[in-house]
């Protein structure tokens, strides 16, 4: 099955779902949503810290360093009680956002 | 967030930029080696695993650029770091840097000397409250041969509260008196208003009151108010002033009110103001056309100057049959004209101003040009190094910012010299006559001026740095590493680019000429004419005859007869007379004249004169020739009533035949006791309005004793310095009256000469302009050609080395900076056709398509293009081929 980019400001909303189960780092934010998209959703490694870095900026998620399964230095990052407020917003505009593109689409 | 917790984030963050920056440096790196792990256990080589995760991550250092990029306040960190890069590089260039600044403060400063013209007169309102409301009422005449305009007393009274469309209405008009105690009178400056002028205005005295509608009479009027400035200088700022007594024109009048500080009416700043009183006779329907005053209004809350038209014009038609001369009148299309205060006051200073304006905006185009030239060699000796950054990791966002903030950096700086430049110009502005200048405010450089400098030097900055953006961005990578940037194809663009450039300016430093060279022409055309006397060795001063000292016929003549007397004793004095105007002594007095057995021309209305009171020998002082018959002498005072005429109007009149011994009444009407002036005399025409003047309106001179004028000019023919002559005549006046003073007075060559003000001003300033751009477009031209020389040094070479001859490459690159000029000079002579119609009212004598003035011009630029061409050319032959092909 061919993998799909990411729309265009659709990551931060990802990032934040994913982290919405719990503190993570880099690499595991990465892997998840490759499994949760069931292998289906491509997210280029490198463009997901531009990504944390801005919503750290935004405040809506923090982060610190720990060890992580395998017990290596690794930081992790947790949503904020705003990112949560954030992440309720975009999940909100992104459902109206295909319901409306379904509904054009599915037109005859 | 808010400033306050962004400005403390900022120092946070500052505190702990190294600690950011190596936490995300672990990060990676941690990252890296997780993957790089999971990837060996998959059964990767330690190289290959490696080399997977780093291709999994994509380029490290370009992901670290955009992660610094997230934090806010980023962009003020990287733009400090822009701004000290700029100012190393432009300190590690002086020759550039100062040149660059030095014409950007050349051309800003232009163009804000004369912005703080512009917008002092024409953008910034009237300082008074709501002055949009305020309105001016005239009479216009358009069929008159001259030009002709005004509003009278008559029409004050007979509108005042009859047009619902405005709230007040005022008159006022100025002129000079002589105030002060016997023995120490000045000439000082007298506005006569009426009542509601400052409430109209929307200005409150700054002492005491305004004058009432009862002090509009003769009998009734013996109250002053005085500028503040005159206030403090007579009065040392005394708060008891109100009620102090002052002498104008030798009557005592009570001080009842001082003006605001700088109070000034449009032009007019006089320091007494008195009331505009008047008799039944200055106020009645006769003298409804006898047009010499300003009257303006308010417009009333909600009502439009439309409104306000509309009802004059109704009231206008009621009224003007009523006329005794209606016929007259309403042949010369005669209507009311309703104007913005403000429009008026500058219409007659907008085409110039903003011809000033549009010719600094081209210089500053040039300069520009210029500038970006300069920079774009800048930049492609730095593609190289932009190129590296790139590969590097520096964004495209990043170059343009880094090549945005130099830019911005170099112009605004370049602004605050040209505020300098500008202060200066403005001082250079009031030494060319800028004060004669209907102003509202005065002219600065204030804020206001100051952050439109700033918002230019902005836009400007952005300007300049596009085409490097555009170079920068143009160059591939791979290209600019691995070759010079000679032959490949953004070298060839900026090529075309800077050939384009130079084209442009050849173009617009021909228009900026030929617009200059127009005015010089019309200058040197006015210059040439001759005013029909000899102004050389003739003096002449002011002074008024008041009406205290001298209303009647035997107080007048006895003056005259007395100051005619003592002036024969004069030592080194040839020739001395009175008149009541001399040529380009100011506001003129015009009047009809009525001459028996005329017949009008069809359409043709009645005609305005210059009418002069004249005494003594004033012809022969001026040495206005004598045409035919005689002149005026003393016996004519008395006795029958004979005038003398110009040519100008002899010619009218009489076109084939000889006015001498025709007669003339003064005025429209003629009553049944009216006795006809006979015509003497017929002397040349003078150009009474200055050497500018268009047509001649013709004059007719009158006996003093026969026409009641106050403003009278003593002038003497004297080889006498103007020091020894000026106490001479100024004990002469006040050996005949001890009260009178002389003021004014000045050699009449030198009042010819201010004439031309406002021709030579402009003039000047625009050839300044013009040549300024000459020098900045030839720079232009020969820079690129030099510029173009020394890249294509190993291309001459060769040609060189292949046998071309050493006159092939000089026609070769002189040919080419042949082919721009003329190319540009071809835009230039297009564009010029179209824009110089657009300055025909400023040209005497001079067609807006002077086909001298563009062969000239097109001749003067071509020719020095050539020398800026040539020097490159030589060297260029001069290029050895050996060394040439081994510097590749």
């Amino acid at each position: 099955m061919p993998k799909i980019d990411l729309l265009q400001g659709t990551l931060d909303m990802l990032i934040l779902r994913v982290l919405s189960g719990g503190e993570l780092h880099g690499w595991g934010i990465a892997d998840r949503i490759q499994i949760l998209s069931k292998s289906v959703l491509s997210v280029g490694e490198g463009s997901l810290y531009p990504a944390l870095y801005r919503l750290q900026d935004q405040g809506w998620i923090e982060s610190e360093w720990g060890a992580s399964d395998n017990n290596r230095k690794a930081k992790f990052y947790r949503l904020t009680r705003a990112g949560r407020k954030q992440l309720e917003v975009e999940r909100e505009n992104w459902l109206r956002l295909t319901g409306a593109i379904a509904a054009i689409m599915e037109a005859s | 967030m808010n400033f306050i917790a962004g400005f403390f984030q900022r120092v946070r963050v500052q505190r702990r930029k190294r600690q950011l920056e190596a936490d995300m440096t672990e990060e990676i790196r941690l990252h890296l080696e997780q993957r790089t792990e999971e990837h060996r256990r998959s059964g990767l080589s330690p190289e290959e695993a490696r080399f997977a995760a780093l291709r999994q991550f994509g380029g490290v250092d370009q992901v670290k650029e955009v992660c610094r990029d997230q934090r806010s306040w980023a962009w003020l960190e990287q733009m400090a770091q822009h701004v000290r890069v700029s100012i190393r590089l432009f300190a590690k260039t002086p020759g550039f840097t100062l040149t660059a600044l030095a014409t950007l403060a050349l051309c800003l400063g232009a163009n804000l000397t004369i912005f703080a013209v512009v917008d002092s007169i024409l953008i910034r309102p009237l300082p008074f409250p709501d002055s949009g409301r305020l309105v001016t009422l005239y009479y216009v005449y358009p069929k008159l041969p001259s030009a002709t305009s005004g509003a009278s007393l008559t029409n004050y009274y007979e509108r005042r509260g009859k047009i619902p469309a405005l709230a007040s209405l005022a008159e006022v008009t100025f002129g000079t008196t002589v105030a002060g105690e016997p023995g120490a009178t000045t000439i000082e400056g007298l506005g006569r208003i009426t009542s509601e002028f400052f409430a109209t205005l929307g200005v409150k005295p700054f002492l005491g009151r305004a004058f009432t509608d009862a002090e509009m009479t003769y009998q009734s009027d013996h109250e002053a108010m005085i500028s503040f400035e005159y206030w403090q200088s007579r009065y040392a700022g005394d708060p008891a002033v109100l009620g102090r007594s002052i002498r104008i024109d030798g009557i005592a009048r009570t001080i009842v009110g001082v003006l605001p500080r700088d109070f000034r009416f449009l032009a007019s700043a006089p320091p007494i103001y008195m009331p505009l009183s008047s008799e039944e006779g200055e106020r009645n329907i006769g003298a409804r056309h006898s047009v010499g005053k300003i009257l303006f209004g308010r417009l009333a809350e909600g009502a439009t100057r439309a409104e306000a038209q509309a009802q004059i014009d109704a009231l206008d038609a009621v009224l003007a049959p009523l006329f005794p001369d209606a016929k007259v009148v309403a042949d010369a299309g005669c209507r009311t004209v309703v104007a913005s205060l403000h429009d008026d006051a500058v219409t007659a200073v907008r085409p110039v101003l903003l011809l000033l304006q549009a010719a600094a905006i081209f210089l500053l185009l040039i300069g520009g040009i210029n500038l970006t030239n300069l920079l774009l060699i800048r930049a492609s000796g730095r593609a190289r190094e932009v190129g590296i950054r790139q590969a590097l990791g520096a964004s495209r966002g990043h170059v343009i910012r880094e090549t945005l903030t130099e830019t911005i950096l170099l112009t605004v700086l370049g602004a605050f010299l040209g505020l300098g430049v500008g202060a200066g110009g403005i001082r250079l502005l009031a030494a060319l006559g800028a004060k004669q200048l209907p102003l509202g405010t005065p002219i600065a450089l204030d804020g206001r001026v100051a952050m439109v400098a700033l918002l230019v030097a902005v836009v400007a900055g952005v300007a300049f740095g596009l085409p490097i953006v555009w170079l920068n961005l143009r160059h591939r990578l791979a290209v600019a590493l691995q070759s010079e940037s000679r032959g490949s194809t953004a070298a060839r663009a900026t090529q075309h680019l800077r050939h384009g450039f130079i084209v442009a300016q050849i173009a617009l430093a021909f228009i900026l000429l030929t617009g200059a060279g127009l005015l010089g022409l019309s200058l040197k055309r006015a210059m040439a004419v001759s005013p029909g006397f000899t102004a050389e060795q003739v003096v002449a001063g002011q002074f008024n005859l008041t009406w205290f000292g001298y209303h009647d016929a035997s107080t007048f003549g006895g003056f005259f007869d007395r100051l005619l007397e003592r002036s024969r004793s004069l030592p080194g004095v040839s020739a001395f007379g009175v008149v009541s105007n001399v040529p380009a002594g100011g506001p003129r007095d015009g009047d009809a004249v009525t001459v028996p057995g005329y017949r009008p021309k069809p359409g043709e209305s009645v005609s305005v004169h210059d009418v002069y009171a004249v005494a003594g020998d004033y012809f022969a002082t001026m040495e206005i020739p004598l045409l035919a018959g005689r002149r005026l002498r003393a016996g004519d005072s008395e006795g029958p009533l004979v005038c003398v005429v110009d040519e100008a109007f002899a010619r009218h009149y009489w076109p084939n035949g000889d006015a001498v011994g025709k007669s003339l009444y003064r005025g429209t009407q003629i009553d049944k006791d009216d006795r006809p002036f006979t015509i003497v005399g017929v002397v040349g025409s003078v150009k009474q309005g200055g050497l500018g003047e268009g047509l001649a309106r013709g004059a007719v001179y009158f006996p003093y004793s026969r026409i009641f004028f106050r403003n009278f000019y003593l002038v003497a023919r004297t080889s006498l310095a103007a020091e020894s002559i000026g106490p001479m005549l100024r004990g002469l006046l006040r050996g005949v009256d001890p009260d009178m003073p002389l003021t004014d007075l000045r050699p009449m060559d030198a009042r010819i000469d201010d004439s031309l003000a406002t021709r030579r001003s402009p003039a000047l300033l625009a050839a300044v302009f013009a040549l300024t751009a000459l020098l900045l477009a030839i720079i232009g031209l020969y820079g690129v050609m030099a510029y173009s020389v020394s890249q294509r040094s190993s291309e001459f070479g060769i040609r060189m080395a292949l046998g071309a001859q050493r006159r092939d490459v000089l026609r070769l690159v002189f040919g080419e900076g042949l082919r721009l000029t003329l190319i540009g000079l071809s835009i230039g002579v297009f564009a010029a056709l179209l824009l110089t119609d657009t300055m025909s009212s400023q040209l005497f004598e001079v067609q807006a398509r002077d086909p001298r003035a563009f062969v000239g011009i097109g001749l003067l630029l071509a020719g020095v293009a050539s020398i800026a061409c040539l020097l490159p050319a030589f060297r260029a032959t001069r290029i050895d081929p050996v060394v040439a092909l081994r510097a590749e």
